[in-house]
């Protein structure tokens, strides 16, 4: 069976840039959610969130193209640059290897996980057409405003011409966006995959789409950092975050023989759908844990061997409950003895980055044998009775695999097994 | 690699819903365009002016209760409805019941670029005072967030339908319909499934999504509606913005002749490529859009000479239509000069991601009928795009693969090669 491993990451979260400041941050228990400023917020009732302030797109990328496309694609095209460095695939000049090259970049393809698209341009827009007409709207709102965007200027910025898909799954798309890269390369499509997820949703009518979810947190009215409680008896749902992960897949026998460093390896993958309501997740967790057993099957490794499993944790109590009971069918006898954490209580949940984000957290927790901590779980909800990770990091040196889980609207569900590399 | 095969199709068009109606207005070439001040599905465009666009294609005789959408989505909004529809009708031409299938080997995959953007646009109208005052949460629509969502869509036809397998939106921009279902065909002939549903639908008849296609000159200015759409002839400017669902059911061969369901026709392989050049325009010569050609053949094991026939993009832009005749030469060699190729879009217009699902489903009624639909407008062709385009009238064709593209914002490209199921093969 073909091995993908993972050569290089990079992360923006609201934290700032980089994927060793998330790192700090979160194992110091340091929350990110915040007053959500720098836009009309009169209209919310909920007005915190995982923002990323004191950032300048131009640090990265040139100020016209900064100008062109929205914040959602800015995140994604800075991620994908630093995993592209991380993975040595980037010149001095922060071109691709492959680019300029004859037929350079056919081989190379790119997912990407997305929930909303670039509301903040087409908001703005929206504004221009009915306040001033149609020829006030920008030339460039059709290439900033559709989610498939980050997928184009990431393709443009760095050559990559092969397969580009861009997935809609809400807290799961960048698991199937990881997914079908993994699949890519198993099947033979593409050389090299640059994968994960991007969200930007801190804009006035994005955060009113968030609002009227029904998944945000009601005590997030109340400008309560501690607002996202996963598993916590007082959780009430979630808090929204911006930011993007970006990770270089390749078959572990091209980079073993391009000397490239491998972070982890994807040792095992699968999706399922609860088909059950379009709205809320079955309560019995049976097709979540399915997509769980075949991740681990895949990967040949037994419920003993899972070290720590990052949940997917949205603290809406249902899906608290019956995530909690998905985990008891997958892991059996050993589930009470499984660490769990969601360590996006801290920073908010990225919605079509989240599980980006989760395996970003997952490489960095096998590397240094430490889990991250679950902020605000005070005390578990009834009927969530694993070993949650809470409010403090655990060490874990002997850990060899995590399991890392998203679950979406309506059931979407995704499980990833990592390897420690 | 295991056998895919198309075993239903469902579909909502300007031209028709339902795949008999459908189809033999294509073959009659009857354009579904409406002038801008006869469109029914959003008041928007009573209040608003566009300089120059005109038509536009709209599924005007669209309505959920005879159209098969559950009672549940009778107020849902229109893409919703529209994927309901082609959904059902294609369950319902594949014989497919409750019985003969395992829902955990069963997924869901839909394209659409824009989703729910006219209820997304009529809230923001009305609570801004017409982008005049800021936003406020007057009364603002509980459907807001599913409208935005896109997911919202395959998830509510998984939850109908009891499908448990993978359920995703592929955005993809315009190539989102033909992505969708190659997505799906690989998925079945990898063996991660048995059955799924795939196709797009796009409802993005809505004056931001007009304003952002006419602010880069992407819409036809045609004043006559009927005759703006003219894909491959001289003097044409633009495509006409087009609303509807295709979906197809992609099943395993051995699963399909198992049920006894009906087989259209079988899948062998696709491509998708992106070209890296520009976010809104395409490579030159086509080049990349030549290559998706020359992988589909590849990855099908097939050569220029087996494709009989090309069902194109054909947008009526003056790029794609010279580009996408370019690409067709270049990987398709002189044999490109000798088969015929025509564009639905002459008489669908654009629907983003749908057009490409709703082609396939026209190529498969055209695979069945061994007749070609015509490329209508085609009065006066653009002498730089020389090949066949079937031209005005319907024709008679006997053949046995089709090659189907798409090209979309992005830098995306896609081709997908169909072909008629032997049944010989069974006995």
């Amino acid at each position: 069976m073909t091995r993908i491993v993972i050569t290089g990451m990079g992360i923006i979260s609201p934290y700032g840039v980089g994927a060793e400041l998330l790192w700090e941050n979160v194992l110091a228990g340091q929350t990110a959610l915040k007053d959500l400023t720098g836009f009309e917020t009169g209209h919310l009732n909920r007005r915190i969130g995982g923002q990323l302030t004191n950032f300048q797109a131009r640090d990265y990328i040139s100020p016209r193209l900064a100008r062109k496309i929205d914040r959602f694609s800015t995140f994604g095209v800075i991620a994908s640059l630093l995993a592209l460095r991380q993975a040595g695939l980037l010149r001095e000049n922060n071109t691709a290897i492959w680019q300029g090259e004859e037929n350079g970049g056919h081989r190379v393809g790119i997912t990407v996980g997305n929930n909303l698209g670039g509301w903040e341009f087409a908001e703005r827009e929206l504004r221009n057409l009915w306040a001033l007409g149609p020829r006030d709207v920008s030339p460039y709102i059709a290439a900033a405003w559709f989610p498939a965007a980050a997928q184009g200027n990431i393709s443009l910025s760095f050559g990559i011409k092969g397969v580009g898909r861009t997935f809609i799954s809400e807290r799961a798309s960048s698991a199937l966006a990881l997914l079908h890269a993994a699949d890519a390369l198993t099947r033979g499509r593409a050389d090299i995959m640059l994968a994960g997820g991007t969200e930007a949703p801190l804009s006035p009518y994005a955060c009113l789409f968030y609002e009227k979810s029904g998944q945000l947190s009601r005590q997030a009215a109340s400008g309560s950092p501690a607002s996202y409680r996963p598993f916590d008896k007082d959780a009430d749902g979630l808090v929204v975050g911006e930011g993007a992960a970006f990770f270089v897949l390749e078959r572990a026998e091209d980079a073993q023989a391009r000397g490239a460093s491998i972070l982890a390896e994807l040792a095992g993958w699968a999706s399922t759908n609860d088909g059950f309501d379009p709205v809320r997740a079955a309560p019995d967790g049976r097709r979540y844990a399915a997509a769980m057993t075949r991740a681990m099957e895949r990967a040949s490794i037994t419920p003993a061997e899972v070290g720590c499993i990052f949940a997917a944790g949205s603290a809406l109590p249902d899906e608290d409950f019956s995530e909690t009971r998905a985990l008891h069918l997958a892991l059996g006898e050993t589930a009470p003895h499984v660490p769990v954490t969601a360590p996006k209580a801290a920073f908010g949940n990225l919605f079509g980055a989240a599980h980006s984000l989760d395996l970003a957290l997952a490489i960095l927790a096998l590397r240094d044998g430490l889990i991250p901590p679950t902020l605000n779980l005070d005390e578990s909800a009834p009927g969530c009775d694993l070993d949650y990770v809470s409010q403090t990091v655990r060490p874990a040196k002997k850990m060899s695999h995590c399991l890392v889980n998203a679950r979406g609207l309506g059931g979407s569900n995704a499980s990833v097994v990592v390897r420690k590399a | 690699m295991r056998r895919v095969v198309i075993s239903g199709v469902g579909v909502v068009s300007p031209v028709g819903i339902g795949k008999e109606e459908f189809w033999q207005n294509l073959l009659k070439g009857i354009s579904g365009e409406v002038a801008v001040e006869n469109i029914t599905s959003s008041y928007l465009f009573k209040k608003i002016h566009f300089e120059g666009v005109r038509a536009f294609c709209e599924a005007s005789d669209f309505d959920p209760v005879q159209h098969y959408v559950p009672v549940a989505y009778h107020n849902a909004d229109r893409i919703t409805q529209f994927a309901f529809s082609a959904t059902e009708q294609a369950m319902r031409d594949a014989l497919l019941d409750s019985s003969s299938w395992d829902p955990e080997r069963a997924g869901i995959s839909l394209g659409t670029a824009i989703g729910g953007i006219k209820l997304l646009e009529e809230e923001f109208v009305r609570v801004t005072n017409q982008g005049q005052e800021p936003l406020r949460d007057d009364n603002i629509s509980a459907a807001l967030y599913s409208a935005a969502m896109h997911n919202s869509i395959p998830l509510a036809l998984s939850a109908h339908y009891g499908f448990q397998g993978e359920c995703t939106i592929l955005s993809t921009g315009c190539i989102g319909g033909l992505d969708a279902i190659s997505y799906a065909y690989e998925s079945i002939a990898c063996g991660e499934h048995d059955l799924m549903l795939a196709g797009a639908a796009e409802a993005p008849i809505a004056p931001i999504t007009v304003a952002a296609f006419d602010i880069i000159n992407c819409l036809s200015h045609f004043p006559e509606p009927g005759g703006a759409s003219r894909p491959f002839s001289l003097g044409r400017d633009g495509f006409v913005l087009s609303e509807g669902s295709g979906m197809v059911v992609l099943e395993e061969l051995e699963h399909a002749l198992a049920r006894n369901a009906p087989i259209y026709a079988e899948v062998p392989g696709y491509d998708v490529t992106e070209h890296a050049m520009h976010l809104t325009d395409m490579s030159p010569e086509g080049r990349d859009l030549a290559r998706a050609i020359t992988g589909a053949m590849a990855y099908s094991c097939t050569k220029p000479a087996d494709i009989h026939f090309v069902n194109a993009h054909g947008t009526s832009t003056p790029q794609n239509d010279y580009f996408e005749t370019l690409a067709l030469k270049s990987s398709l060699g002189e044999h490109a000069f000798m088969i015929p190729i025509n564009s639905s879009k002459s008489i669908l217009g654009h629907s983003l991601a749908a057009s490409s699902a709703i082609e396939i489903v026209g190529c498969v009624m055209s695979l069945q009928a061994q007749r070609l639909h015509p490329t209508i407008n085609l009065l006066n062709p653009d002498p730089e795009c020389d090949l066949d385009y079937v031209p005005q009238t319907n024709r008679p064709f006997a053949f046995q693969r089709l090659l189907t593209t798409a090209s979309g914002f992005s830098g995306l490209h896609a081709a997908m090669i169909i072909e008629s199921y032997g049944r010989e093969a069974q006995a």
